[in-house]
């Protein structure tokens, strides 16, 4: 934290209201935290490996499994170079609900503006996800969703309660081909917006997880934006039990 | 079969020059290195199924045409030998090999077994640029390592690389999406490969080779991939304001003055950098 944040102001914008719950500061992922409950799953230490590694030195070797037992070696991947890279055919979502704070909104496919920005669709009572994140059910990275918490001139919009999610809420996004992926929230931030970690939150590498993101804290009156972005990152149920130690 | 090439790989001490980009590495990788090696030298030519050794250790067992197999390696200098199935350092003499290729802590790079432009088999060691891409960016790198002539590699109608030879390489960075590609000999409309679609995924390095023999009539691609390079859009701007300052915005821009006056302790307060 560089900027001094006047009590005066968030007191008076009421913006910062906390749902109940532990606040803390995250150990799993990065950036600088305003506020943060729960955590995000690492990116780099979740990339996946083939299970290859040195296990045994007595290892036998064939042709399924490289032998690199006893070298100081480990093999990431092998495949066939020659088969040319596909495109991804995953349906994109649709529509999506987080029934504890009674969203149930329609998702647009969004993309970046001239400035490099996500574009946030205009209509506050929609959703948009970022066309160059991960697909929901595709396995790996993180799906983006934003949405606006507010308008200039439309009232609340449909991230407008993001801020009090907690650990444990569900969030399900529909997809074109109507199959449902249901994720658990494992971590809600909230960060400067000089300090958002978006490399992380972007990356298609790592956990899969949905990542939602809106704005929060203090309105600028002169810029005319809030400082800050908040950030509720989720894992599908299926796998929130295996990060159940990171929480 | 193929001749043992003795000596040193030339190629291989100077393709491994580091671009500046690759100077910032992650500390925990800094001592790693993540290494590809391509098998692109066609059927029928000696090396049908190969094994190969870092440093008198197997690195890939019964490697064969086609293949690309990426291991993590240590920072160090490297004695590559490529052997016949099932041979070792010990009973037989390498049928390729590559001494003292210096792989620096953090580097991407890709080894190729490949034809050289006469076809005789040869090692080639290149540095990928895995430097971080813009949001909505994607990498194109187009390897000539086939026993042919010079090319121009084409997108659409448009050359982007023009004149490569064996065992050069064309970098370009192109907005994501979806492109047609071919290649001609160089200077000619004789399109050798393609055209095929290629898509170009945003924040990847697609790195396609052009390997095989013209004279033999088996020219071919293949590709490799780098994910995750991007470093994500400049923010999310996702707030306009209207909860927040709902009485004052309800007078519309006018009121913005309003609310610099009326706001005046807040952002006295407020003051910031």
């Amino acid at each position: 934290m560089t900027r001094p944040r006047p009590a005066l102001l968030v007191l008076g914008a009421g913006a910062l209201a906390l749902a109940a719950g532990t606040v803390g500061i995250a150990t799993a992922g990065s950036g600088m935290h305003v506020e943060s409950v729960g955590a995000r799953p690492a990116v780099s230490a979740s990339i996946p490996v083939a299970e290859t590694a040195p296990s045994s030195p007595d290892a036998p070797s064939s042709a399924d499994a490289p032998a690199l037992a006893g070298t100081p070696y480990r093999t990431l991947e092998r495949r066939d170079a020659t088969e040319l890279p596909r495109p991804d055919r995953t349906p994109r979502p649709v529509e999506l609900r987080i029934p504890a704070i009674d969203v149930r909104v329609a998702v647009d496919v969004v993309g970046l503006d001239a400035a490099g920005q996500v574009e946030v669709p205009v209509d506050v009572a929609r959703s948009g996800w970022y066309r160059f994140s991960a697909k929901p059910g595709s396995g790996e990275g993180s799906t983006v969703i934003v949405g606006h918490v507010d308008g200039v001139d439309q009232g609340a919009g449909a991230f407008f309660d993001l801020r009090s999610l907690k650990p444990g809420d569900t969030v399900t996004l529909t997809r074109a081909d109507d199959r449902q992926v249901t994720y658990e929230v494992v971590a809600r931030e909230r960060f400067d917006k000089d300090r958002v970690p978006l490399r992380e939150l972007f990356s298609r590498g790592g956990h899969e997880r949905l990542t939602l993101i809106t704005c929060g804290g203090p309105f600028d009156p002169a810029s005319l934006e809030y400082t800050d972005n908040i950030v509720v990152t989720a894992v599908p149920v299926d796998s929130a039990a295996d990060l159940g130690e990171t929480r | 079969m193929i001749r043992p090439i003795l000596g040193r790989v030339g190629i291989a001490a100077a393709a491994l020059a580091l671009p500046l980009g690759l100077a910032a590495v992650p500390a925990q990788a800094a001592d790693m290195a993540t290494v590809s090696v391509l098998h692109a030298i066609p059927e029928g030519a000696g090396a049908d199924v190969v094994d190969v050794f870092a440093n008198g250790d197997l690195l890939i067992d019964n490697f064969t045409p086609g293949t690309l197999e990426t291991v993590e390696v240590p920072a160090g200098t490297y004695d590559l030998a490529v052997f016949g199935d099932g041979q070792t350092p010990d009973d037989a003499e390498p049928v390729l090999i590559a001494e003292a290729v210096e792989v620096p802590g953090g580097v991407n790079a890709t080894v190729t077994a490949n034809l050289d432009a006469e076809g005789a088999p040869a090692l080639n060691v290149f540095v990928n640029d895995i430097s971080a891409l813009a949001a909505g960016e994607a990498r194109l790198i187009v390897r000539h390592i086939a026993a042919a002539p010079a090319v121009d590699v084409l997108a659409g109608s448009d050359v982007i690389f023009s004149d490569v030879t064996n065992p050069n390489e064309g970098v370009i960075v192109v907005p994501a999406g979806d492109y047609e590609a071919s290649v001609n000999l160089a200077g000619t409309d004789t399109t050798v490969l393609g055209p095929a679609p290629v898509m170009l995924e945003e924040g990847t390095v697609t790195i396609a080779y052009a390997w095989g023999s013209a004279e033999q009539e088996n020219l071919a691609l293949a590709t490799q991939l780098i994910t995750d390079v991007s470093t994500g859009p400049e923010g999310v701007p996702a707030g306009g304001g209207s909860t927040t300052q709902l009485p004052l915005m309800a007078f519309g821009i006018a009121a913005l003055g309003a609310l610099a006056i009326a706001g005046a302790g807040a952002r006295l307060a407020a003051t910031r950098n």
